[in-house]
C-alpha cells in the first residue's frame, strides 16, 4: 500500500464519517417531529435518510470528487446545541438536504 | 466525575427503543437468519473498517462509534468537552450497545460486531455471548503495519482537522504500538 493510496482511503473514511453523522441528525429530528406529531416532515425526512444511506453505501473509494465535497461541507453542518432543540436540528437537516442532496 | 449528560436508565431505554433501534430496523436486515452468524472485526483505535464492513451489505452493526453518534448531546459534548467525549458517552452507549446486542439475539440476525483490541475485556465477553446464543462465530482480526496504522490514523483527522478544529484529535503512537502488540498476542492465540 503506498501513502497516496492511505491519503486516500483515509479521506473516503473521514467522508463516511461525515455521512454518518449527518444521517444521525437526521434521525433524532425525524423522531423529535415523530414526537411533536408532525408526521408529513418526519415522512420527508425519511426519504431523504434513504437517499444519504444509499450514498453512503455507494460512494467508492475512487469518487475523489464526491469524496472531496461531502468532507469539505459536512463540517460546516455541525454547531453546537442552540437552546431550542428543534431549531438547531432544523437548521442542520435543511442545510443537510441542500448539501448532501447536490453530491 | 459528574456528568450533565447522562441521560439515565430510564430516558436512556427509551431513546433506544423509540429513536435508534426503529431506525437501525429501517437501515439493516434483522430477519431470522438459518445459521446465525456474529462476525467480529478487530481491529485498531480509529483505524475505520470501511473496506471491510462493505462486505456485510445490510447486516446490523454492533458498534460503540456508530451508536454514539446518536447521542441527543453529542455535537455539545465535542465542542466544550472533546478531551472527555468518551467519558461522558460511555454509560448511555454502552447501555444501548447491550439493548443492541440482546435485539439481535432476539431476532436471531446475523450481524456484525465493531470491535477494538484495546477493549479486549469486552471482545473477548461478547465471544463468550455469541456463543451461550448458539451463534456462530467469525472473527476477522485487521492488521496493519505500524507505520501504515499512523499514517492513516493522522491522514483520517488530518482531514476532519481541515474543515472543524474542535473534532481534532490524535492517536498516539504508543496507543498504537500497543494496541499492535495486544493484536499480534491475540493473533497468534486464535492461530
Amino acid at each position: 500500500m503506498t501513502d497516496i493510496s492511505i491519503e486516500q482511503e483515509s479521506k473516503w473514511e473521514a467522508a463516511l464519517y461525515a455521512l454518518e453523522w449527518v444521517e444521525a441528525i437526521l434521525i433524532k429530528y425525524k423522531y423529535l417531529l415523530i414526537e411533536q406529531g408532525d408526521s408529513n416532515e418526519a415522512q420527508k425526512v425519511s426519504i431523504y435518510l434513504k437517499k444519504l444511506y444509499s450514498l453512503e453505501d455507494n460512494l467508492e473509494i475512487s469518487d475523489l470528487e464526491k469524496i472531496e465535497e461531502v468532507n469539505k461541507k459536512f463540517w460546516q453542518l455541525i454547531k453546537v446545541h442552540s437552546e431550542d432543540e428543534r431549531n438547531y436540528l432544523e437548521k442542520c437537516a435543511s442545510k443537510a438536504y441542500e448539501v448532501f442532496l447536490k453530491v | 466525575m459528574n456528568n450533565p449528560y447522562y441521560l439515565g436508565n430510564e430516558k436512556s431505554e427509551k431513546f433506544f427503543y423509540d429513536v435508534i433501534l426503529p431506525e437501525l430496523k429501517n437501515r439493516y436486515d434483522f430477519s431470522k437468519s438459518k445459521e446465525p452468524t456474529a462476525n467480529f472485526l478487530i481491529s485498531l483505535p480509529d483505524i475505520r473498517k470501511s473496506k471491510s464492513l462493505r462486505q456485510y451489505k445490510n447486516m446490523p452493526i454492533a458498534s460503540m462509534s456508530k451508536l454514539r453518534m446518536f447521542h441527543p448531546y453529542i455535537e455539545d459534548i465535542y465542542k466544550h468537552h472533546r478531551q472527555n467525549v468518551f467519558e461522558l458517552t460511555k454509560a448511555d452507549v454502552l447501555n444501548w450497545y447491550q439493548l443492541l446486542l440482546k435485539e439481535l439475539y432476539a431476532a436471531k440476525c446475523d450481524f456484525v460486531v465493531d470491535a477494538e483490541i484495546r477493549n479486549k475485556e469486552e471482545v473477548f465477553f461478547d465471544l463468550q455471548e455469541a456463543t451461550a446464543h448458539n451463534y456462530k462465530v467469525k472473527i476477522e482480526v485487521l492488521l496493519m503495519h505500524e507505520y501504515e496504522a499512523l499514517l492513516f490514523a493522522l491522514n483520517f483527522y488530518a482531514t476532519i482537522y481541515e474543515y472543524d478544529p474542535t473534532k481534532a484529535q490524535m492517536v498516539s503512537q504508543d496507543e498504537i504500538k500497543a494496541s499492535i502488540n495486544e493484536i499480534l498476542v491475540l493473533a497468534k492465540a486464535l492461530s
